[in-house]
């Protein structure tokens, strides 16, 4: 009892007391674009959704709480919902339940990313094609397609303890290191996690670090990169990670509360779109709580347009989203809901 | 009013927390010590493996939670 009384106080005081960075001003302010969607649909499901792994002209794939499975869902969010059991996924399913077995689907092949392994799979949605890649070793935490057989990862460098980018050819098994692209800490790439994307229209990719305000562009021969910021003050890392220890069993992670400061993103057309976690000063607690609000960067110059908000869903805020052409297809812990946005949104803030 | 709202709410979290202790109490909580930060100041940190995964590791994105350097190298991420 009184352990108890004494573990809820300190949790008490660390809420209290603690650097938490809504709970003070964050030092940026945001203006918004009017009228930045015309429309929206919604599709309510049972299922609990996890992730956004394809989208096609006509068809969005999601995966589920239920391990292997996938729903094909059609673009207009009407219609019967086919669910979709991938081939090959508890083969490859990592046993220790972390999530490391990655989907994603190009129809009509899908991608397989063992990424403890590491490995990589590319099947079909009928199981008539199957081939793997066993990568050399190294486990790897991103993955995007950046053009046909053309891997970029997020890959561990025993030599550093820490990820570096990799090109990974799938046809001929040619791996590419960095140059001097990664700021390394030694963590094995936890204090510099982030999100990774391609944009096809620029051809470049674009990694967006979690834990601090940095944006990397660079081109996939990997030999440098161009730096960006999301607009908030966050220029260093709040957070700490460490080496821990027990009963042998060694591991970095982090040692303080991992305040992410740029939850989700997706970049199309030279367009940094970022859901931040920092509520901006001219903000209200009650606005900033019931929204889900995107920063719109031009990555071409590093210029923030402005940005949008989008309103919660049965209570939840966005859990992941895309934008494909002028939709932005969002997904909620048991919904989909697809905003048509205004097609000058890109050049409202120019 | 605001005090005492407050003070009813945090008699009613005491509640709530040590209810879900006693509930728990059977796992035994696994210490880790922590030594050689990296990206942090020095220092020996001692906390539980409930810590460690479920409150510094927060949010439903799949974020790099851990990396395990024994025996084989795995990277843990946190689940959607």
């Amino acid at each position: 009892m009184i352990l108890s009384l004494l573990a809820a106080s300190v949790i008490l005081a660390i809420f209290h007391y603690g650097d938490l960075p809504n709970r003070r001003k964050n030092g940026f302010k945001r203006s918004y674009f009017q009228g930045a969607y015309s429309g929206w649909q919604e599709r309510k499901l049972r299922d609990t959704l996890y992730d956004i792994v394809g989208v096609t002209p006509w068809t969005i794939y999601i995966s589920t709480a239920t391990e292997g499975e996938v729903l094909e869902v059609g673009k207009d969010l009407k219609g019967k919902i086919k669910r979709i059991r991938i081939p090959f996924f508890a083969r490859w399913y990592d046993s220790l339940q972390f999530s490391s077995l990655s989907i994603r689907i190009d129809s009509p092949h899908i991608y397989l990313f063992a990424e403890n392994k590491p490995a990589i799979v590319k099947t079909n949605f009928d199981s008539t094609s199957f081939e793997f890649r066993i990568l050399p070793p190294g486990a790897f935490s991103r993955e995007v397609m950046a053009g046909p057989d053309c891997f970029i990862l997020r890959k561990l460098e025993h030599r550093l303890t820490d990820q570096l980018f990799v090109r990974y050819n799938f046809s001929t098994g040619l791996l590419k290191k960095e140059v001097n692209i990664s700021e390394t800490y030694g963590d094995g790439g936890i204090i510099s996690d982030g999100q990774l994307h391609f944009d096809d229209s620029t051809k470049k990719l674009y990694y967006i670090y979690y834990y601090k305000n940095l944006v990397l562009s660079f081109d996939t021969s990997l030999a440098s990169a161009n730096k960006f910021a999301s607009i908030d003050t966050t220029t260093s890392f709040k957070m700490k990670t460490g080496l821990v220890e027990n009963s042998g069993t060694r591991a970095f992670t982090n040692i303080t509360p991992a305040n992410i400061i740029n939850r989700l993103n997706y970049v199309q057309n030279g367009l940094l779109f970022n859901m931040s976690a920092l509520k901006a000063d001219n903000e209200t607690d009650q606005f900033f709580s019931d929204h889900s609000v995107i920063d719109i960067i031009d990555l071409k110059n590093g210029k923030y347009l402005r940005s949008m908000s989008l309103p919660l869903s049965n209570g939840a805020r966005l859990s992941q989203f895309v934008i494909s052409g002028n939709k932005l297809v969002g997904l909620y812990p048991n919904s989909i809901i697809i905003y048509d946005l205004s097609l000058e949104l890109g050049r409202q803030g120019q | 009013m605001k005090k005492q709202i407050s003070v009813v709410a945090i008699a009613v979290l005491f509640a709530v927390v040590s209810a879900f202790a006693g509930k728990v109490k059977q796992t035994p909580i696994q210490w880790w010590n922590v030594d050689h930060p990296f990206a942090g100041s020095p220092g020996i940190y001692q906390l539980s493996a409930t810590q460690i995964k479920g409150i510094y590791c927060p949010g439903n994105n799949n974020v790099e939670c851990a990396y395990l350097i024994s025996n084989t190298s795995t990277i843990i991420k946190k689940p959607f």
